[in-house]
């Protein structure tokens, strides 16, 4: 059964494809509607604006039929810094509305001088992670710390719900959720070396 | 909480990587490829591609990108006669992060505007060439260095700013190459004008210096020189020590 990566017009979807290919033979990227079939996962990436994001997708009508898709599957699906933006509610970034598979909303970082605080959170950031989440199992045993890389200027606060990892950048931020089939890492896993290689390892064994 | 990156860049030139002294004589250091590999293996922090030819010769090497974004799992930047949308979105689906702008943004700072709406900011770095006169006035240039940027540097970092630029890149030209140290007294000004996140670039001396620059002014260091040459010498060792990171 095929694991599936969303194209969403912006950004590349291949950097996440090359990531997982590394563990899966059976990867495919998602380009329209009719690509949704037969998946056993779903991947949202993201690199790029919010709105234009979501305009792309809406443009070759896989907004409503991912939404409806999810419903029927309930599929492991794994959102990639702006994708996880997309499974959320909403976001200060754009207009539009996400998916909104994951209570979740996201606000602007604010430049704070005192603390360096500059915008976009840019660089490696050490992520402080649930140890019940199979998305950083084994993390404790081969790395101890988990770090990863961010590029984002936008956030989500901490859920009681569903955050499973935490990190700092002048406050706490949910840095990784987890919400009935829904997963979502802020960082980009596909761009940080081993931790990356592993986290994407835990989601293609997810069952 | 340690932000501060440490960043090799590689300066291509027709094909091959090169090392500059103030923009100018440039030394052949090696393949890119096998360079990228390396710098993979060391898992570098990032990574900066610059090709110093693709403006003048108006071409960008998407076929040198492919190979070198294929090699990689971390993140890269490229810079280099980067002048439209539609470049921008073949870079960046390439698997790039980041592109950097140099002349076009200062040619067209609406290109930096429609490129942060359409990608987001994190996707845009600006980089600014800064030179210091014989009287100690920094000044702008553009196109490798050979024309004058007609604005103060303070104006101009926030015209890219309000353009939504998401990364600034100062490269320092009468340090480059020259591993003298970073410019101290340009890092302090220009850190107190920005709010996005800043990299150096032009001077590095070593990985002290590097650690002394990341305690004392809180911003990323970009280097070349050091982690293509052997310590203090100009034979080619591709390198990145760990103590840098430490």
């Amino acid at each position: 059964m095929t694991i599936g990566i969303i194209n969403c017009g912006v950004g590349n979807a291949g950097s996440v494809y090359k990531m997982i290919s590394l563990f899966s033979d059976d990867v495919t990227i998602i380009h329209c509607q009719e690509d949704l079939k037969s998946l056993s996962k779903l991947v949202v990436p993201g690199v790029g604006a919010y709105d234009a994001a979501i305009t792309h997708l809406k443009k070759v009508d896989l907004f409503d039929s991912l939404k409806i898709y999810l419903e029927h599957y309930r599929v492991p699906v794994l959102g990639i810094c702006l994708g996880m933006q997309i499974l959320a509610r909403q976001s200060s970034e754009g207009m539009l509305a996400g998916l909104g598979c994951v209570p979740l909303d996201f606000k602007r970082f604010i430049y704070n001088p005192h603390e360096n605080i500059r915008v976009p959170h840019m660089g490696w950031n050490e992520v402080d992670f649930s140890q019940e989440c199979p998305l950083f199992s084994g993390f404790a045993d081969d790395f101890g710390v988990a770090r990863f890389y961010f590029a984002h200027s936008y956030y989500a606060d901490v859920s009681e719900e569903c955050t499973v990892a935490r990190t700092e950048y002048g406050r706490s931020f949910t840095s990784a959720f987890a919400y009935k089939n829904f997963y979502g890492v802020q960082f980009h896993p596909e761009k940080s070396h081993r931790y990356g290689k592993k986290l994407i390892q835990n989601f293609v064994d997810l069952l | 909480m340690n932000l501060l990156r440490v960043i090799p860049v590689l300066l291509i030139d027709n094909g091959s990587i090169v090392n500059t002294e103030r923009f100018r004589r440039r030394h052949y250091i090696g393949d890119p490829l096998n360079t990228v590999n390396l710098f993979n293996d060391f898992e570098v922090d990032e990574l900066i591609v610059l090709d110093i030819n693709a403006s003048k010769n108006d071409q960008i090497d998407y076929l040198l990108l492919e190979e070198i974004a294929g090699e990689s799992f971390m993140p890269m930047s490229y810079g280099g006669g980067i002048k439209s949308i539609e470049e921008i979105e073949k870079i960046l689906s390439i698997g790039f992060e980041k592109v950097i702008l140099g002349s076009a943004a200062f040619l067209n700072p609406d290109l930096v505007r429609n490129a942060a709406r359409i990608f987001g900011s994190q996707a845009i770095v600006a980089s600014v060439d800064v030179t210091r006169s014989i009287t100690h006035k920094y000044r702008i240039r553009y196109l490798n260095g050979s024309r004058k940027n007609i604005y103060a540097i303070d104006d101009y970092i926030k015209l890219l700013e309000d353009c939504g630029v998401g990364e600034i890149l100062i490269n320092c030209i009468h340090r480059d190459g020259t591993m003298k140290g970073y410019d101290d007294v340009l890092i302090n000004i220009v850190s107190r004008m920005t709010t996005v996140p800043l990299i150096i670039l032009g001077g590095a001396r070593s990985s002290a210096c590097i650690k002394s620059m990341h305690a004392e002014h809180h911003i990323s260091a970009a280097a070349s020189s050091i982690f293509v040459y052997k310590e203090n010498t100009k034979s080619v060792l591709i390198n990145f020590p760990a103590k840098v990171l430490g």
